[in-house]
């Protein structure tokens, strides 16, 4: 493993790598990408750190694989101020003479290659001798638990399989940067959850960066160290797990991120810690989650999770909750759980609720927390 | 075998069709429509497409009868198939084929024996002409009756070779230093063999018959053209009509052994060349008519009146204008387009041909012979000059 | 290699191979039993003999075989290397879907053509007195006319590269075509560059194309007797116009025994070409 070489050459034999590489491993200025007269990136800049996990999350078309691609060197940019890859400026390398690696949707392996040989086939690019590229490609598929298979056919591997000689066949190369396009998509949703482990693993165990695109808010979530948010052709937020499952900062964001609940309002007042904003003059907060600050009397939009509503007690509420009242509309069994949806003065309300039994009044007050109710401006997607 | 002789003439028939004469064809003989036997009132031939005629108006008119021309390629593969394997006897009254065939299908039988007594015209063709061994069989029956024939040489470019008149040796073809690689030959052994033979011939050779080789004849013969192809005498051999005019009319040679009419078109298109007189010889040539065995009776009947008409001016006359061929009975030609009032241009043509016709039969000359009796061993000859 | 159906079942399988041995087979026994019999006024009897092949040898008639195969085999690699980076680019190179239909499309017009008629055209541009030698002629390049342009085993070849140019190029294009895209990234993203991959990737999966291209190139050429015959000027004998001289005298015997012949050696020759690709496979395999 490249980790492992690098180790050995420590000086102090200390567990860092020697000659540690750039925190900024890289780093894309204001990169813009068309197709003809279809603009796919538009002015996209990001930055990766060494041993980041970073995942491109959106919807398809949004240019998260056109983005990758550039990234790649499969697709040089159209315009880009900077594409810096580990302290070079790679803007204008074809992907063959760039030290990055990519794991394909749907593998791309050689199908005339069987295991060994599609592992092996980078090095034998790279000319490196016969016994010693066998021997780097048998330990890397040790690595990803397929060296039994060395000599299979790969028209008869499964498709976790598959997946996994396509890991080596990157890995084996020590790239500094492992692109992965969709990996898990072509898989069932069992063996989507047992590739997310063991990529997660594999990629703490040999330290290595990690661009991952994927439309799926959950695999993001579970997986990246940071989450770039992408909608036509743009990064519209960027953050930790938390951040974007928590505080996403617009209608776009927060309907991608699964807020059920999502209505318009004024600011009515604009509190230290939380924004106070009137619905069809009900009165709720809130906090804010973009960037600046609003003012009294802007329109904002507010958004909550149904899984965060429960059915308010019948005393005064407490501090920090948001309250009220609503009749049932509709109720959908959802196995673990209802989707029930309420109505009220402001719109219907969703809300999980994970006990069946709680669920039997038509009419009821409904509450959930201002800290977990956000705001952001209106006005924009 | 008879067939032989046909092959060289192959192209020669086809010369309306164009095109390549693609050999493969031999084999695959077409099935022409049969029908019930004719109503009383029709001639049915299966002929070579030189000897029909545009309209047949004349011969329903002197006849009574309906013609019935079907056109089959000049290949003596073909007529073998047509005549033995499906048995177009039944069919035809009258075959209109490349001479020679009757060494082979008269001896086998399917052919019959000419009445000379049937056909009124009969005797008034030249002796020299019926008495062909293209017509007669190698017993001396007489199978066939003369159609069209000819006699060819070689055509050449008057300013670059020779005088339009000159008497001309073969050996302008096959031995001449001047005019390395300026030269083309028909690509068959059936007239360029004899040709090559009658100048060896002429330079004292002992060669019995330049048509009927001995297998050692035909050795000599084809050394000789060995030498000569080494020498770098040919540009090229030709197999069809078209690529014969191309090559002559192109200046891509300058001396061609090839048919008549060859020279006649480039005439027309105002090319300077004309075609050889020769003083060893020609190579003549024949296509004759004749009755399968099935033929009697009302059929039989027919078929001699048909034949009597081809013997007859109208058929002659129109052969001579259209395509400078000699008939059985030339004086008949003139006299019908006299009688039938022809302009003078016709009738000069009509009696430039028969004067043409006449002094080349008197000069010495062989008859094309399809069926050499060693045509396997003449053919294998050719086959190696052609391969040095 | 295409894996056959499992679902086809073995009774038709086997009606299948019976009509096959009919259609296919029946001819080639009929040839090789007629190469062995004697001919007695133009009908074949029933007397074994190898004279016919004495014969081919004897009159140097075999040598129509090699020459014959020379010239297919010279013609297939010359498609090889213009049909390949051609059917690459429709297949690959370019992205436009009107390029390449209209690439394509422009493939099937000589077929609208007949093969004499186009191959002619070569007639009037080698002639001694054609363009091409007045060009050359007019640049100082020659002082005489070239002689070898035309009429000879140059300007066959030349005339067979445009008919047979179509069957190289579909097979390959097809071939190419179903190489998936991102089999190719993945040898660019892994470092290859494009020579690399050419013979690493696109080849080998291509074997197939390639395979099919030279059975529809090489084959029929060994029988076509239509260019050789228009810009052979008599000078380049080939199979067929030997096979065809022989059966116009009626001469079965030795044209099916120079058929045999050259059967054998085509036999021979894939034979030879199988075994050395199946050694070739192992050898990529251990």
């Amino acid at each position: 493993m490249g980790l492992n070489e690098r180790q050995m050459t420590t000086e102090d034999g200390s567990v860092e790598a020697a000659a540690p590489r750039p925190a900024r491993i890289l780093e894309v200025n204001r990169l813009v990408h068309t197709f003809g007269d279809f603009t796919a990136l538009n002015d996209v800049s990001l930055s990766a750190n060494s041993r980041e996990f970073v995942t491109l999350l959106g919807p398809s078309g949004s240019g998260k694989s056109t983005l990758l691609r550039i990234l790649a060197g499969l697709e040089l940019p159209t315009r880009v101020d900077a594409l810096i890859l580990d302290g070079h400026d790679v803007a204008d390398v074809p992907a063959n003479r760039r030290n990055v690696a990519t794991v394909f949707q749907h593998y791309g392996l050689f199908p005339h290659l069987n295991v060994l040989e599609n592992v092996e086939y980078g090095l034998r690019v790279r000319k490196v001798a016969k016994a010693e590229r066998r021997q780097r490609a048998l330990r890397m598929l040790e690595q990803v638990q397929l060296a039994d298979f060395a000599h299979r056919n790969i028209a008869k591997l499964s498709g976790g399989q598959k997946q996994r000689v396509a890991l080596a066949r990157s890995l084996v190369l020590e790239p500094v940067i492992l692109l992965l396009d969709e990996p898990l998509g072509a898989l069932d949703e069992k063996l989507r959850i047992d590739m997310q482990v063991e990529l997660l693993q594999l990629q703490r165990s040999l330290g290595m960066t990690f661009i991952y695109v994927t439309h799926s808010q959950e695999e993001a979530l579970t997986m990246s160290d940071r989450i770039l948010l992408m909608n036509q052709g743009r990064i519209v937020q960027e953050g930790t797990p938390e951040d974007m499952f928590d505080r996403p900062a617009s209608r776009f964001a927060a309907s991608f991120m699964g807020m059920e609940n999502m209505f318009e309002a004024v600011v009515a007042e604009v509190g230290p810690e939380t924004i106070t904003v009137t619905a069809d003059g009900v009165t709720f907060s809130g906090i804010w989650a973009a960037k600046g600050a609003p003012a009294a009397g802007d329109r904002v939009c507010c958004a909550f999770r149904s899984e965060k509503v429960r059915i308010a007690g019948d005393g005064a509420p407490e501090p920090g909750l948001n309250r009220i009242e609503g009749s049932l509309e509709s109720r959908i069994y959802k196995g673990k759980y209802l989707d029930i949806t309420y109505r009220t003065a402001i719109g219907p309300l969703r809300m999980r609720e994970w006990d069946a039994h709680a669920v039997t009044d038509e009419a009821v007050r409904i509450e959930w927390r201002a800290s977990q109710t956000i705001l952001f401006p209106a006005n924009e997607q | 075998m008879t067939t032989s002789k046909i092959s060289s003439r192959l192209s020669r028939r086809s010369v309306l069709k164009g095109g390549v004469a693609l050999g493969a064809a031999a084999l695959a003989a077409p099935y022409y429509a049969r029908n019930a036997f004719a109503a009383s009132g029709k001639v049915r031939v299966l002929g070579v497409t030189t000897c029909a005629l545009p309209n047949w108006d004349g011969f329903a008119k002197d006849t009574g009868l309906e013609m019935d021309f079907v056109a089959i390629n000049s290949d003596p593969g073909l007529y073998v198939q047509e005549v033995v394997a499906n048995e177009a006897g039944d069919d035809y009254d009258i075959f209109i084929f490349d001479g020679g065939i009757e060494d082979r299908l008269g001896a086998s039988g399917h052919f019959q024996v000419l009445d000379p007594s049937a056909m009124e015209l009969w005797g008034d063709v030249s002796a020299d002409v019926k008495s062909s061994p293209l017509l007669q069989g190698v017993d001396g029956a007489q199978y066939g009756a003369p159609i069209v024939f000819n006699a060819d040489s070689f055509g050449y470019w008057v300013g670059d070779v020779a005088a339009a008149d000159e008497e001309l040796s073969w050996g302008m073809v096959f031995e001449n230093e001047k005019m390395l690689g300026k030269i083309s030959l028909e690509d068959t052994w059936l007239t360029t063999l004899p040709n090559a033979a009658l100048y060896l011939l002429g330079k004292g050779a002992k060669i019995g018959d330049p048509s009927n080789m001995t297998p050692e004849e035909a050795k000599m013969v084809a050394d000789f053209l060995i030498e000569r192809k080494k020498a770098g005498q040919f540009r090229a051999f030709w197999h069809s009509y078209e690529e014969s005019v191309d090559m002559l009319g192109n200046k891509e040679v300058l001396i061609e052994e090839c048919w008549e009419p060859v020279v006649k078109q480039l005439q027309r298109d105002g090319k300077d060349v004309v075609y050889a007189n020769c003083k060893e010889g020609y190579s003549k040539w024949m296509i004759g008519a004749y009755l399968p065995s099935q033929a009697e009776g009302e059929r039989l009947e027919k078929a001699y009146k048909a034949i009597d008409w081809f013997l007859g001016g109208d058929y002659g006359a129109q052969i001579a204008v259209n395509q400078g061929y000699a008939t059985a009975n030339p004086a008949a030609s003139l006299k019908f387009a006299t009688d039938a009032g022809w302009d003078a241009d016709k009738i000069g043509a009509i009696e430039a041909n028969m004067a043409k016709v006449e002094r080349k039969m008197a000069l010495p000359h062989y008859w094309q012979n399809s069926s050499p009796e060693h045509v396997e061993a003449i053919e294998a000859e050719w086959s190696r000059f052609k391969q040095a | 290699m295409f894996r056959p159906p499992t679902q086809v079942d073995p009774k038709g399988h086997g009606s299948f191979v019976l009509i096959w041995s009919f259609a296919a087979l029946l001819p080639v026994v009929g040839l090789v039993l007629w190469s062995v019999l004697s001919m007695q006024n133009f009908r074949l009897v029933w007397e074994p003999s190898l004279q016919a092949y004495y014969d081919v040898l004897a009159s140097g008639r075999w040598e129509v075989t090699v020459r014959t195969l020379r010239i297919a085999a010279i013609v297939t690699l010359i498609e090889i290397v213009l049909a390949v980076p051609f059917a690459l680019w429709i297949a690959k190179g370019t992205r436009s879907i009107a390029v390449r239909t209209t690439c394509l499309g422009l493939l099937t017009i000589p077929f609208f053509l007949s093969l004499a008629s186009r191959t002619i055209v070569w007639r009037g541009i080698l002639g001694l007195n054609g363009p091409l030698n007045a060009v050359l002629m007019h640049l100082g390049i020659v002082d005489q006319p070239l002689d070898w342009l035309l009429f000879s085993e140059f300007s066959v070849v030349l005339g067979l590269i445009g008919p047979y140019f179509p069957p190289m190029v579909f097979p390959l294009f097809l071939a190419f075509a179903l190489i998936d895209d991102e089999v190719l990234e993945a040898s660019k993203d892994l470092g290859a560059p494009p020579s690399f991959t050419f013979l690493h990737v696109i080849l080998p999966l291509a074997m197939p194309g390639l395979g099919a291209g030279i059975v529809f190139t090489f084959v029929p050429m060994i029988g076509d007797p239509v260019v050789p015959a228009l810009l052979g000027g008599g000078n380049v004998i080939v199979l067929s116009a030997s096979v065809q001289s022989l059966l116009r005298i009626l001469n079965y015997t030795v044209a099916a025994a120079l058929s045999v012949l050259m059967l054998a050696i085509l036999v021979a020759i894939i034979g030879a070409a199988g075994a050395l690709s199946a050694r070739m496979a192992r050898g990529r395999l251990a």
